[in-house]
């Protein structure tokens, strides 16, 4: 019979976005665990032989209480026999007093949940395949952690499995921490090397048919420039010990930077009907008339949404520095103002030329223009 | 590898080799299996199966409707709502033919009881299904009127019967939009509310048996949010789309239900996508095969005679006396009422309803009240009435009453209405000389009297032959009746199996009638609804009822799909009577119920009906007619009833500018689609649906002729003007279309029955030898197939068939290949011939791949879906969470408030009342911030539900069926 298994890493529970507003924060972090229940969920609906976590499952060595605890709950939620096992990453090394160790945490793991907690977990599936595991036992490291795993025996014909957690240097921002051959997996003749660590789905190198060696990326994505992100993997090794592998998505959320500098690109931007699921850092660089400048903030607060209304985008990060009024050209209706008025605003004009005194100056000729409308 | 049938809908494939002529058992079980195997509802030979069962011609829109709805059923159904005329019926047919093909055994169908009839016809003729009324056991489809079905017996009936599979509700916005009614203040149902109970007790009846629902209505919001709220409510049994009442009312509607809130025009739109399809006439217009065609009215003026006039005169003074001892008790109002319009009907009907009252008040015993009434309107009510016990007073009356019939039946056949009927003809044949249109025409009067009056005169005049006029009313035995139901069973071919009731098969037999025979069809109300007279384009309305609605029900008889030239609609008016003309005024150019409005002598103009207006009809056609009915019976002099009249016709007018405004604030909201994207989307539906119904033909003649064959039933085939038929000893069907004939699909008898013989072929096959095998199988010598079923329960069923085949070397075919081997010719091997030598683990690991490899396409599907479902979900929270947090704007102002007269407060007690009042809105706040925190984390029973719905819908794991295992053997 085939061997089948889901492979996923890159959990980072507990992560923070500082970065957003308290709402998206909660947003974000909660998400990370809501994944964890579509991805136990394609691992019975595929009846995989075995789930492996391949590192960095927590964002830190000593998570808060509520990330373990949740994770513990939704593990013991499982009415499971088949395998799962938790590989401590960089990010959640097998130290003394990290979670792994944690008794507490452990006593609320079912049976079927393997912490990898030795120098090497090695599991027999019946007599069809061996997984071979390594943990992280620190936070960086120098050594290739597919060294500690046994080369195979003469005549040994089961299917071999690699789960380690490190880098395989074929990424651009090079790194020198847990460096793993990219033919470990030739070198080893593992026929399937599950890894973790960078947050976008890879195979390593992505040409090769045979070892497959497969980074899942982070089920839910943790920033804006990662590549291919959202997903896991599904592998089915059959007898003749080939592998098929396919990648499914698992995420909420899809992040997305996008840069406008015309009015119809905002337009454009806010009609799009996939914003729900979207994590959007807008930059804003335009300079507009009066009218025009009405219309932006209008569609930004359609974006953002307000207390009147549903944001458009599910989280909504603006810069919004670029976007400038040209104070020279505020419309009509300024015109129809007292001569009092008129005086204001010719003086705020001038003001407006000095940088400093710009964005207090805009503002008032702003406010202005929206009273000139209101009244006219 | 490639799947076996993986491939994306709509995708032309390259039209698969033959089959042999003779087929082996395992080849008629993959033809069977793949024949009847649940597809997905975008499958091109999922929409294009049901049309094999009906006699319709396929329309694009029409498809597009049943994609929608059958990929909606498992999710609790959904609200059909294209425009008036684009064949709602055809689409709810189709998707109960396609349902009753797959499976389904017990159908509801509630309709108003004016429109059962229609149904019964409409189901009859176009799908071939005999549908019951009055009862509800065993299998079928059942007709009930809504008021039936929302009444206390019904309702008991209903739910002490089996549970339906699918619940048609025909005109869903009149009665169940105000299920909305039913649901208190704070959003929860009250189930012992008063109002609204017909809804109510319908949704008992769906709930209970958790019936998936199509609404059909073309008017799913006229003026009223919370209407369509309503409805929402029967096609989302979660009940997250639009949350609670409340909720929608703060988030989506304004300062009341008729308004939309600002900015929340698309998301409402958004949501409403989900479970609402409608497309508008305009959309649908260049791809039917008969297109719309406009209507137009001619107005025949006419004077009254002198005499005529003075009769009229008198007895509407008399009617709108308030002591007339006639008319007494609780009929008086309807009495009255029956009598004003029969004045407007014709004389000689007056004459009849004179004579009746004289009768009354000769102290003769007068059971029914209104016999000269024909239909089965609101406006009839025949029933028993108090005998006149003044004998004073009655004997004056009588003698006033005999001496109006005296006049009336002296002047009967001077009668200057018919004469303007007369022009009428003459302008009619004239057209039709002229090329625009048939000739025929149909001539509408509410009264039996008049019905008879018209066919005497007609004759009379020389203009019409007797066997040129067919009669209709709502009870039709008589001997002319008769004979058209005779011939119509001579000329028209019966199909086998279910025959029509009698009711519907005279009506079918006098439309036949006056389609074939006669020119001039005289009806009464009674024909008003459920006749299809496509092929007449005139229609004479001789009197006119008092609901719009009804006048529009008879011009839609003409004015239908299928209508190849425009439609004239007749009507008269007395030159010189002001309240018919008011009457008129307001329900064509307030209501603009007859299109452009022309006098006999104007050019021919064409101007499209204003969108919205048969919304408006519907939305204040009822209140219409009572309003009329105050009218008449308040008055007591003709200038009251003209001045009311006056009155009536400037409030419709405002009415309906206030309608029209909210309408077209509102009406957006349903109509999600830009044209643009429809036309490609229909274009691409019309385009593939011929090659997939060839294919479709083609398999399934392939399975009866093999069935046939296998058993040693004699068949014959031949090529008629009317098709391929087959024929066997008991039965004929057509292969492909047929106009006379019912076509070969998948409900069929042959079909069915040929699928239930390829199932009993026994699952262990042993060895099978191949002859010609194709070249993929090289110079190998034996292998093994295994058909197997696999069955996904996902947000739709869907089933896929996968014939793995293993060589004996280890190496699989791939779909094409293994579809071709199947197409090849196979013979049982005689038994202790060479066996095969694979091993089944083989197989199992090969089948194990290929459902790896499926499982991604039908993974991208689910997910898709699966998002859109959690989209919905969210937004559950969501409005929630927008409603909570302005709440918390608002306590906040409020402490802000109290704090200031907190500050500024002098003396204990100012100071005590504003503490009191900062602790009030502190602790108002805390509250808020506890549920906002909460539902943030989205702790909510409700949204926990649709999520584990939503993810049982996704990762349900698949159903595994092996249906044969065959050692193959190649020749």
């Amino acid at each position: 019979m085939a061997l089948k298994l889901l492979h996923t890493a890159d959990w980072h529970l507990g992560r923070d976005f500082p970065a957003f507003s308290t709402d998206a924060r909660e947003k974000l972090r909660r998400a990370r665990l809501d994944v964890l229940d579509s991805i136990f969920a394609e691992a019975e609906r595929n009846a995989v032989d075995a789930v492996l976590c391949a590192g960095d499952l927590f964002d830190e060595p000593s998570p808060k209480r509520e990330w373990w605890e949740a994770l513990a709950t939704k593990l013991a939620a499982k009415k499971w026999t088949r395998p799962v096992f938790l590989l401590p990453g960089n990010h959640d090394p097998l130290l003394a007093d990290g979670i792994w160790r944690d008794a507490k945490f452990r006593s609320l793991l079912p049976k079927f949940v393997h912490v990898v907690d030795a120098d090497l977990l090695v599991h027999d599936f019946d007599d069809r395949a061996v997984l071979y595991a390594v943990p992280c036992r620190s936070r960086a490291g120098q050594d290739d952690p597919t060294t500690a795993i046994p080369r195979r025996a003469a005549g040994d014909q089961r299917i071999r499995i690699g789960l380690v957690h490190g880098s395989t240097f074929d990424a651009g921002d090079w790194q020198t921490n847990f460096p793993i051959s990219k033919n470990a997996a030739v070198e080893r003749d593992l026929d399937y090397l599950a890894i973790g660590d960078t947050h976008g789905f890879r195979f390593v190198p992505p040409d090769r048919k045979v070892n497959p060696t497969v980074y899942p990326g982070t089920p839910e994505p943790t920033a804006f420039d990662e590549e291919d992100p959202g997903q896991v993997a599904l592998v089915l090794i059959n007898r003749q010990r080939r592998a098929l592998v396919d990648k499914r998505r698992v995420a909420h959320w899809h992040w997305e930077s996008a840069r406008v500098t015309q009015l119809s690109q905002l337009k454009a931007l806010v009609s799009r009907t996939d914003l729900a699921n979207c994590v959007m850092r807008l930059t804003v660089e335009m300079h507009l008339s009066g009218p025009e400048f009405e219309e932006a903030e209008a569609l930004l607060t359609q974006l953002g949404g307000s207390e009147a209304q549903r944001a458009k985008a599910g989280v909504l990060q603006l810069r919004r520095e670029g976007l400038t009024l040209d104070v020279s050209n505020l419309g009509d209706e300024l015109k129809h103002f007292p001569p009092v008025l008129q005086e204001a605003v010719r003086t705020l004009q001038e003001r407006a030329k000095d940088p400093a005194l710009r964005p207090a100056a805009e503002r008032a000729l702003f406010h202005l223009f929206q009273a000139a409308k209101g009244s006219g | 590898m490639s799947a076996w049938r993986i491939l994306p809908p709509d995708v032309k494939t390259k039209t698969p080799p033959g089959w042999p002529d003779r087929l082996h058992p395992l080849q008629l079980r993959f033809l069977a299996e793949d024949l009847v195997r649940l597809r997905r509802s975008d499958e091109q030979r999922r929409y294009a199966a049901p049309q094999r069962s009906a006699k319709i011609d396929p329309n694009p829109h029409q498809i597009e409707a049943v994609i929608f709805a059958l990929a909606r059923i498992r999710e609790g159904g959904c609200i059909l709502a294209d425009e008036v005329g684009l064949g709602k019926t055809i689409e709810a047919g189709l998707v109960i033919a396609q349902l009753m093909a797959e499976g389904a055994k017990r159908i509801l169908l509630i309709a108003p009881k004016s429109l059962l009839g229609q149904w019964k016809q409409e189901l009859f003729a176009l799908f071939d299904i005999e549908a019951r009324l009055g009862q509800f056991d065993g299998d079928g489809v059942f007709l009930i009127n809504r008021e039936a079905a929302g009444g206390v017996n019904g309702h008991a009936a209903l739910m002490a019967c089996a549970p339906f599979d699918l619940c048609i509700i025909d005109e869903a916005h009149e009665v169940f939009a105000g299920i909305y009614k039913r649901f208190t203040k704070n959003g929860a149902y009250d189930s012992e509310s008063e109002h609204a109970q017909t809804a109510g007790r319908v949704r008992d009846v769906l709930q209970r048996g958790q019936t998936p629902v199509l609404l059909l209505t073309a008017t799913p919001i006229q003026n009223n949010l919370a209407e369509l709220w309503g409805l929402v409510q029967y096609v989302d049994p979660l009940g997250t789309l639009l949350g609670d009442l409340p909720t929608f009312r703060e988030v989506f509607c304004g300062v009341d239900d008729r308004q939309l809130a600002p900015g929340q025009e698309e998301e409402l739109r958004a949501r409403l996508k989900q479970v609402l399809q409608r497309t508008l006439r305009r959309q649908a217009q260049g791809f039917l095969e008969k297109p719309f065609v406009h209507r137009q009215a001619r107005l025949f003026e006419y004077a009254m005679s002198p005499a005529e006039r003075s009769l009229y005169d008198d007895v509407t003074r008399y009617l709108l006396e308030p002591g007339i001892v006639a008319f007494q008790g609780a009929q008086r109002q309807l009495l009255l009422l029956g009598f004003h319009r029969r004045m407007a009907s014709s004389t000689r009907a007056l004459a009849a309803s004179l004579e009746r009252v004289a009768a009354r008040l000769r102290g003769e015993p007068v059971t029914e009240t209104d016999d000269d009434w024909d239909g089965d309107g609101a406006e009839s009510a025949p029933g028993q009435v108090e005998t006149v016990e003044t004998v004073e007073t009655s004997h004056t009356e009588l003698a006033r009453v005999e001496g109006f019939v005296a006049r009336a039946k002296a002047i009967a056949n001077d009668d200057g209405k018919f004469k303007a009927l007369v022009n009428a003809l003459n302008f009619i044949n004239t057209a039709a000389q002229g090329g625009q249109g048939s000739g025929k025409l149909v001539i509408f009067t509410e009264s039996l009297v008049t019905q008879e009056h018209l066919r005497e005169q007609l004759i009379g005049s020389g203009l019409v032959a007797d066997h040129d006029i067919t009669l209709f009313r709502g009870v039709n035995d008589s001997k002319r009746a008769l004979q058209a139901l005779e011939r119509w069973r001579n000329e028209v071919p019966q199909d086998e199996g279910a025959t029509p009731s009698a009711d519907i098969a005279t009506r079918l037999a006098l439309v036949h009638e006056f389609k074939t025979r006669s020119r001039v069809l005289i009806s009464t109300e009674a024909g008003a609804k459920g006749l299809n007279l496509q092929f007449c384009n005139t229609v004479v309305n001789y009197d006119l009822p008092w609901n719009p609605q009804r006048i529009e029900q008879r011009i839609g008889r003409c004015h239908r799909y299928g209508q190849q030239h425009d439609v004239t609609v007749i009507n008269f008016l007395a030159k010189d009577n002001e309240a018919q003309r008011l009457l008129f005024e307001i329900l064509s150019q307030k209501l603009e119920l007859f299109g452009t409005v022309l006098s006999a002598s104007d050019e021919v103009l064409h101007k499209a009906k204003g969108s919205g207006a048969e919304t408006l009809v519907s939305a204040i056609g009822a209140e219409f007619e009572v309003e009329l009915r105050r009218i008449y019976e308040r008055a007591n002099t003709l200038e009251e009833v003209a001045a009311e009249l006056r009155a009536l016709r400037d409030r419709v007018a405002e009415e309906r500018k206030r309608f029209e405004d909210t309408h077209r604030r509102t009406a957006g909201i349903i109509e999600a689609e830009l044209d643009s994207n429809l036309q490609s989307l229909f274009k691409n539906r019309r385009d593939s649906l011929p090659a997939a119904l060839a294919e479709l033909d083609r398999d399934l003649a392939q399975l009866v002729r093999g069935d046939l064959r296998a058993r040693g039933t004699a068949f014959t085939e031949d090529q008629t003007n009317d098709g391929l038929l087959l024929r066997t000893e008991r039965t004929t069907v057509a292969i492909g279309p047929s106009t006379e004939h019912v076509s070969l699909h998948l409900g069929h008898p042959l079909v069915v029955e040929a699928v239930a013989h390829a199932r009993t072929t026994p699952r262990e096959l042993g060895a099978v030898t191949v002859h010609d095998a194709p070249s993929a199988l090289a110079r190998r010598r034996s292998g093994h197939l295994r058909l197997v079923r696999i069955s996904y329960d996902g947000f739709e069923r869907e089933q896929l068939l996968v014939p793995m085949v293993v060589l004996e070397d280890g190496g699989t075919l791939s779909s094409a290949e293994a579809l071709d081997l199947l197409r090849g010719r196979f013979e049982t091997s005689l038994a202790g011939a060479a066996r095969a030598t694979v091993d089944r683990s083989a197989v199992d690991d090969a089948l194990e791949e290929t459902m790896f490899h499926l499982q991604r396409d039908i993974d991208a599907q689910a997910q898709a879906r699966f998002e859109r479902a959690m989209w919905h979900a969210n937004r559950f929270i969501e409005d929630r969470l927008l409603v909570l947090t302005r709440r918390r704007s608002a306590a906040m102002q409020q402490l802000e408030r109290a704090q200031q007269r907190w500050e500024g407060a002098t003396g204990s007690e100012a100071r005590t009342a504003a503490e009191q009042a900062k602790l009030k809105a502190e602790v108002t706040l805390d509250e808020l911030a506890g549920a906002i925190e909460k539902l943030s984390r989205r702790e909510d029973p409700t949204y926990e539900r649709h999520v584990r719905h939503n993810e049982q819908r996704r990762y349900t794991p698949p159903t595994i069926e092996t249906l044969l295992e065959v050692d193959l053997v190649f020749a």
